[in-house]
């Protein structure tokens, strides 16, 4: 029978430790690299090889900016008559469960209406421009029923911490899966993309529920991973999870390096974004812009090194802005000077003001709401 | 088919042959303008802004690009159930085919089209000219006044007015003189060529007009002169803002550098009234440890390690190190090499210009499109 593919992004992930930026939004629609949204690279990964039926199992609550982000779907060409994009929201009568197994019961019908029979299975907090086809034709050519993509890391294991990690036996095949600790020297990270046979996730999912699991329908794949025949991909390129305010930091300064930038932002034909009509950005005379990234719309007047700017921020005269990270429609007035700090939307920084974080520990400055006086 | 009130007809046939070498692949109306725009976008916007769902748009010279651009029209919001854009080119039938011969032929071809809506009032636009306007007032104003024809009016200088057709106007901006182009004109109030006309009236013209084998086909030649003669009623409608033709090089080159004028009356970065384009989303720009930019202009997925001043960039320029551009237009994916110094020049899209290159006098240079300079 002809393999045919569906996408299916989990935007459930744990918020814990990125409070301030996801008190109004799931991590998917946090705005990075001056100009997307984290859910943008999974988004993409699908759609360029073709996927035109994609699912996203939003959490309970704040589903509304990735609504905003998503439409219809249009951008990553899923406004389709047959397929599509589907956003699917936990069961009301599911009380505030966290379990998106949960979720998908109640969403069962979606699976089993779509006409393909494979699910490709992506997070929506992963940095990373995979071209999914080496990965459909190493799972097709292995005739199994599973196939995880994972990383080899070797440096900078912190980055890593608490993602789901796998141990391997010594014939090389799954033994089971763990989580990522700093003492490690070399670990195997799973990128918790997955392609799976839909007619087993929906065993898995049904079987589940009546043995009354619950819990991260990732975490429930791996707990079965000794009953399924399992295939394993090796991604070698860049691959990061955004999942503390920290790595959201250092994630985006990364993306000031040409290669990281170059194989974040440009590989594969690029990453597919919402087109929001902004104009170009404006630089008046002594503006001074080094080392940075600075999107559509914004008016620089001031000084901005080693930071990035999210569309329509106003950066005044005088003012210095140092190693930060400013999202959309903030005003920097004059004569401030910021260092170290991420400063969500629409927030104005009023003149002469000092603020200032440290490299390790940036300060978040909160949205502002526009019914905040 | 839901019946409208207005539909817009838009001419972007032209050739544009003052902008040569950049129109020599693309009509007029598909050239490059202000970081990330095409000519076309502003009436196109215009007209989504002003509510009006209906628009066809009348193609000829080279119109490849051109369509490829408008696509579904949903990048200004005009793939609409009820109407939409449609691009209409000139067309074969049983009797044979013929290209558009004037203005007025143009539309005259494509009465089914418009009947199609079957509109009160149809709107004619060109894809020439940098400017927002809002053809809604327009309409409330050449219904309050009951006229057949409404056009709009610009005050010119009286040197420029004779590139213009030139309205002689009573009270009420009713207009009682029509004349094309004047050597000796009496007024300095100039047509921009945005006309609404009454469909039922303008339709019975345009039949007429295609029956006179003397006639250009044209509307300010032609048509308006026509109506005027048999009494329609004809007012302006007076309009203050920014608008330019950019059908020279100077022009085209003047137009951009206006944008870098804080308070240019255009002001594409003011709320409420937005230019739309269609395109692939780039990255936010990336400026590098040693660049250097003054007020200037610099969109998405452009990337800048030199210096620049008084400059607009378009997407995917890549300006290298040691480079110093001045007073300048980039167009989309240009690469422009370390050391390069240019100065008052336009370049056209994917133009690579290598090391070594020094451009730059007191007239505006234009280095065409798709080539390699050194």
């Amino acid at each position: 029978m002809e393999k045919s593919y569906m996408g299916l992004i989990l935007a459930t992930q744990n918020t814990n430790n990125i409070m301030g930026l996801t008190k109004y939004r799931p991590i998917g629609s946090i705005p990075f690299a001056g100009r997307y949204r984290i859910i943008d690279f999974s988004l993409t990964n699908l759609t360029r090889v073709g996927i035109s039926n994609v699912g996203i199992i939003v959490p309970h609550n704040h589903v509304r900016s990735l609504r905003d982000h998503i439409r219809g779907g249009q951008f990553w060409d899923l406004d389709r008559k047959n397929g599509g994009i589907f956003l699917m929201h936990p069961n009301i009568d599911m009380g505030l469960r966290k379990s998106n197994i949960e979720n998908f019961r109640a969403n069962l019908e979606y699976l089993h209406k779509s006409s393909e029979n494979f699910v490709v299975l992506c997070p929506s907090h992963l940095v990373a421009n995979i071209d999914l086809q080496p990965i459909i034709d190493s799972h097709e050519k292995s005739e199994k029923d599973l196939t995880i993509v994972y990383k080899k890391i070797d440096e900078d294991i912190k980055a890593y911490r608490g993602s789901s990690s796998i141990i391997f036996n010594k014939n090389n095949k799954i033994e089971k899966f763990g989580v990522v600790v700093d003492s490690e020297k070399e670990t195997n990270v799973s990128l918790e993309i997955k392609i799976i046979r839909k007619d087993l996730l929906i065993d898995l999912l049904m079987s589940g529920v009546q043995n009354g699991l619950i819990g991260n329908l990732n975490n429930f794949i791996e707990f079965n991973i000794q009953k399924i025949s399992t295939n394993l991909y090796e991604f070698t390129g860049y691959a990061k999870f955004i999942d503390s305010t920290k790595n959201y930091f250092k994630i985006n300064k990364e993306i000031l390096k040409k290669e990281i930038r170059e194989e974040l932002l440009l590989g594969n034909g690029g990453i597919s974004t919402k087109i929001n009509d902004t104009p170009p950005a404006i630089y008046k005379q002594d503006s001074k812009v080094s080392n940075s990234l600075i999107a559509n719309g914004c008016i620089v007047k001031g000084s901005v090194k080693d930071s990035i700017l999210g569309r329509r921020v106003v950066i005044k005269k005088g003012a210095i802005i140092e190693n930060s990270i400013i999202l959309q429609s903030c005003i920097i007035e004059e004569g401030v000077e910021i260092k170290n700090v991420i400063i969500d939307k629409n927030v104005t920084i009023k003149r002469y003001q000092k603020v200032i974080g440290s490299e390790e520990f940036p300060l978040i400055i909160e949205k502002k709401s526009l019914l905040d006086g | 088919m839901r019946k409208k009130e207005m539909i817009a007809m838009l001419l972007a046939g032209g050739q544009g042959s003052r902008l040569v070498p950049l129109t020599s692949d693309v009509a007029k109306p598909a050239v490059d303008f202000g970081g990330k725009y095409k000519i076309i976008d502003f009436p196109l916007s215009n007209c989504t802004n002003s509510g009006i769902d209906t628009v066809g748009i009348l193609t000829q010279y080279r119109p490849f690009l051109l369509n490829t651009h408008i696509g579904t029209g949903s990048a200004w919001d005009l793939n609409s159930m009820h109407g939409g854009t449609a691009i209409l080119p000139p067309y074969t039938t049983q009797e044979g085919g013929a290209w558009y011969k004037g203005t007025a032929n143009a539309i005259y071809q494509n009465i089914q089209y418009i009947d199609r809506y079957d509109p009160d009032h149809v709107l004619i636009l060109s894809g020439d000219h940098i400017y927002k306007m809002d053809y809604n007032k327009m309409l409330r104003e050449h219904k309050r006044q009951e006229a057949d024809v409404t056009i709009a009016a610009l005050t010119v200088t009286l040197e420029e007015a004779s590139r213009f057709g030139i309205m002689n106007v009573k009270d009420e901006n009713l207009i009682y003189e029509f004349e094309e182009k004047p050597k000796k004109p009496k007024s300095n109030l100039a047509s921009m060529g945005i006309y609404i006309f009454k469909w039922s009236e303008l339709k019975k013209y345009l039949i007429e007009d295609e029956k006179n084998k003397e006639s250009e086909n044209d509307f300010g030649m032609n048509i308006l002169p026509k109506m005027l003669d048999n009494g329609l009623k004809m007012v302006t409608h007076p309009f203050k803002g920014y608008w330019k033709d950019v059908g020279t090089i100077n022009s085209l080159w003047e137009a951009n550098m206006d944008l870098l004028d804080e308070n240019n009356d255009l002001n594409l970065h003011k709320d409420g009234w937005k230019i739309y384009t269609s395109g692939e989303p780039k990255g936010a720009a990336y400026f590098g440890e040693n660049a250097s930019v003054e007020n200037s202009m610099v969109v998405d997925g452009c990337e800048v390690y030199g210096s620049i001043k008084n400059t607009i960039l378009f997407p995917e320029v890549i300006i290298e190190e040691g480079a110093i551009i001045k007073n300048s237009v980039i167009f989309p994916n240009v690469k422009i090499k370390k050391g390069v110094i240019l100065d008052r020049v336009i370049v056209g899209e994917n133009t690579n210009i290598l090391s070594g290159t020094h451009i730059g006098n007191n007239t505006i240079k234009v280095i065409p499109q798709n080539k390699t300079i050194k």
